[in-house]
């Protein structure tokens, strides 16, 4: 009996051996010898691409009551072919169809004369109720075919932060805007129907768990408020029709956490026709991509850094002789004036350049260098938008006194408007530097939506520094700015102004050339909203108190009713 | 001789294998029925899909058209002022010289 049990565990063991081996050699063949062809057809049968199509997700604003607004969508209708060599009546089929849907008569019948063509397209982006009423008609020859294009249903605004997608090669790409920026996130590789639900399952849990939500295939979410948006953009609109600049922008941004509300450019164009523009250069975003000398609104940044290093207070007096000499070169107020003996406080309500230039040369020059490489006016904001520049500081790198006196209010020191609003929001944010984002979230088809991770900045100034800047700001609008009309009663905001000459390729400056740049930041001191607002080349006009003070406080006052901040004085 | 407990294994192991096998068929029939649903809910998608953009634009030219003047028009009535109340701090509210209470 014993031996009999042996012999039976033998051959089952053997039995199991063999079957272990066979599995063995299998998968080897299996995975080894055609490892790389069947993961080609597991691809195949996992993911097929949409060649033409090209599906993407969404992408949202955000209203104030955190509900989403699509800014990007794809649009889903049909597009009509025909087979020529099926048309038996083409006058009659062109009539049929026209009476539906406008069809392009020439395009028509010179696709209707291609007989021995299979498959001529007549018309695109054909909505689906016009596809209801073709359908029944049964036109030989003609064919409906599915189609889908992006859609961008708010047109003008916000146009080239959102940017569009258009065609890289055969291939249809984000080229600018968040289109571009995001192109990985929104575009959808995988089509529905060929998805295997199994591997869905996976990617959807890989997907909400995963470090990094942007890697995946998804919506995304900004934090641009289309209300504040829209204001912003109407106000600049007027601006712009009064002064005609080339170019004008604004950002609205939080500066404790660097989201940006709004960010808006004129002129602009509308994202769904983008090939009617006149002008190529329309779609690029200054806000991002360009660099400026910003003037007098670096005034500020100056004032903070002495205060930091304990060298002025706002009570500091200096004696103001109108010019100074640096470097054997003259530099003077913007009014040409001597004020005399002045505080710093004046050095902000006037905007005096050799205010500015006292406090540098208290500082010191390598001080002052670090200052400003700390507040990262050279460097890249790293926003989640294409082709961000970076500043140019080379000036104060060159070590003459007319450079470093020139860059305390804004001149010689070349920097992106993105850059110089994260500068300025450290005064607002207690001393820290921000990180300005547009993308908040990612949504993924599965419905879950993740926040995507902003790196908090490193502190550059202390809170004590800022407080003192801040209540200085509030005092120049309060009193100084436009002969202090701006002031709002119940308000406190800090606010300063900037106006630059543009250099000329050719060496010096343009005498008659000039940039406008504003910025402010309220409740001043526990701020909700920094503006920045900038206009290069305006007609008419000289200063920017004159041209960008009045939409500020128009932009104030609306986000103080449309988010219904409590005064705070 | 058989080990007591090989028949309980046998029938324990015959179980697992009709499970496994009706499981199997349950998730490939229903891995078709997955396909056959998704391509009509991809069909429905597509229809709605088309909408949503219209109805996004028509929502943007609606709430532009809005405004003050244009509002009273659609029945709609001002919200009144705000009225922030002021609450002086514990610093500032001691009117008092001395802490004497």
């Amino acid at each position: 009996m014993r031996a009999q049990f042996v012999l039976r565990t033998r051959i089952l063991c053997g039995f199991f051996v063999l079957l272990a081996l066979l599995f063995i050699v299998r998968l080897y063949f299996v995975q080894i010898v055609h490892g790389a062809a069947y993961q080609d057809s597991a691809k195949v049968q996992y993911v097929q691409s949409d060649p033409d199509t090209g599906s993407r997700g969404s992408i949202y604003f955000t209203t104030k009551d955190g509900e989403l607004v699509s800014a990007a969508v794809m649009q889903a209708g049909w597009r009509i072919a025909i087979k020529p060599d099926d048309i038996a009546d083409a006058e009659g089929a062109f009539t049929q169809l026209n009476a539906i849907v406008p069809i392009d008569q020439e395009r028509f019948f010179a696709s209707a004369g291609k007989y021995g063509d299979p498959y001529e397209e007549i018309a695109f982006r054909v909505p689906d109720d016009a596809a209801k009423k073709i359908r029944p008609l049964s036109i030989p020859g003609v064919l409906l075919v599915r189609d889908q294009w992006r859609f961008y249903p708010a047109r003008e605004l916000a146009a080239q932060t959102i940017g569009f997608v258009g065609y890289q090669g055969d291939k249809k790409v984000g080229v600018y805007g968040l289109e571009k920026e995001w192109q990985d996130t929104l575009a959808q590789t995988k089509d529905g129907r060929y998805v295997n639900p199994f591997a869905e399952i996976f990617t959807n849990i890989q997907a909400a768990v995963s470090t990094n939500p942007a890697a995946h295939e998804g919506s995304i979410v900004t934090s641009l408020e289309p209300s504040v948006q829209r204001t912003v953009e109407e106000t600049l609109e007027k601006v712009a029709r009064t002064y005609s600049p080339r170019v004008i922008g604004g950002i609205v941004m939080d500066p404790h956490t660097g989201e940006i509300y709004a960010m808006a450019l004129r002129p602009a164009f509308d994202p769904n026709t983008y090939q009617t523009a006149a002008n190529a250069a329309v779609f690029s975003n200054p806000l991002v991509e360009s660099i400026y000398e910003m003037g007098s609104i670096m005034k500020p940044l100056t004032m903070a850094a002495g205060i930091d290093k304990g060298v002025v207070t706002p009570t500091t007096t200096y004696y103001d002789a109108g010019c100074i000499v640096k470097s054997g070169k003259e530099i003077c107020n913007s009014d040409d004036v001597a004020h005399g003996v002045v505080s710093m406080q004046e050095v902000l309500n006037q905007s005096l350049n050799t205010g500015a230039s006292f406090v540098v040369d208290k500082i010191g020059h390598t001080v002052f260098g670090e200052y400003v490489r700390s507040l990262e006016l050279g460097k890249k904001t790293g926003i989640d938008l294409p082709n961000e520049a970076s500043g140019r500081l080379k000036s104060i790198e060159n070590g003459y006194d007319v450079d470093y006196a020139s860059a305390s209010f804004g001149q010689g020191i070349a920097v992106s408007p993105v850059e110089m609003i994260r500068a300025l929001a450290v005064l607002a944010n207690d001393g820290v530097l921000p990180s300005p984002h547009v993308v908040t979230a990612i949504k993924y088809q599965s419905g879950v939506t993740r926040a995507v991770d902003v790196k908090e900045g490193p502190r550059i100034l202390s809170a004590s520094s800022t407080e003192a800047v801040t209540s200085m700001l509030v005092k120049a609008l309060d009193t100084a700015l436009v002969g202090g009309t701006l002031k709002q009663t119940h308000y406190s905001i800090a606010a300063k102004t900037g106006t630059a000459q543009i250099a000329s390729p050719s060496g010096g400056y343009y005498t008659d050339r000039f940039l406008h740049s504003f910025f402010g930041y309220f409740p001043a001191h526990d701020p909700k909203f920094i503006i920045f607002l900038f206009m290069v080349e305006p007609h008419t006009t000289q200063f920017s108190a004159a041209t960008l003070a009045t939409p500020f406080i128009d932009i104030t006052k609306y986000l103080i009713n449309y988010y219904a901040i409590p005064p705070d004085r | 001789m058989e080990h007591p407990i090989e028949r309980l294994i046998f029938r324990a192991l015959t179980v697992f294998l009709i499970a496994l096998v009706c499981g199997y068929l349950y998730f490939v029939s229903a891995s078709v029925l997955n396909v056959i649903a998704r391509k009509d809910a991809l069909a429905q998608v597509a229809v709605i899909q088309g909408s949503i953009g219209g109805l996004e634009q028509q929502y943007f030219k609606l709430s532009q058209a809005v405004t003050p003047q244009s509002g009273q028009a659609l029945g709609l009535s001002p919200v009144g002022q705000p009225k922030y109340v002021y609450r002086p701090g514990n610093v500032t509210s001691a009117t008092i010289a001395r802490n004497e209470i």
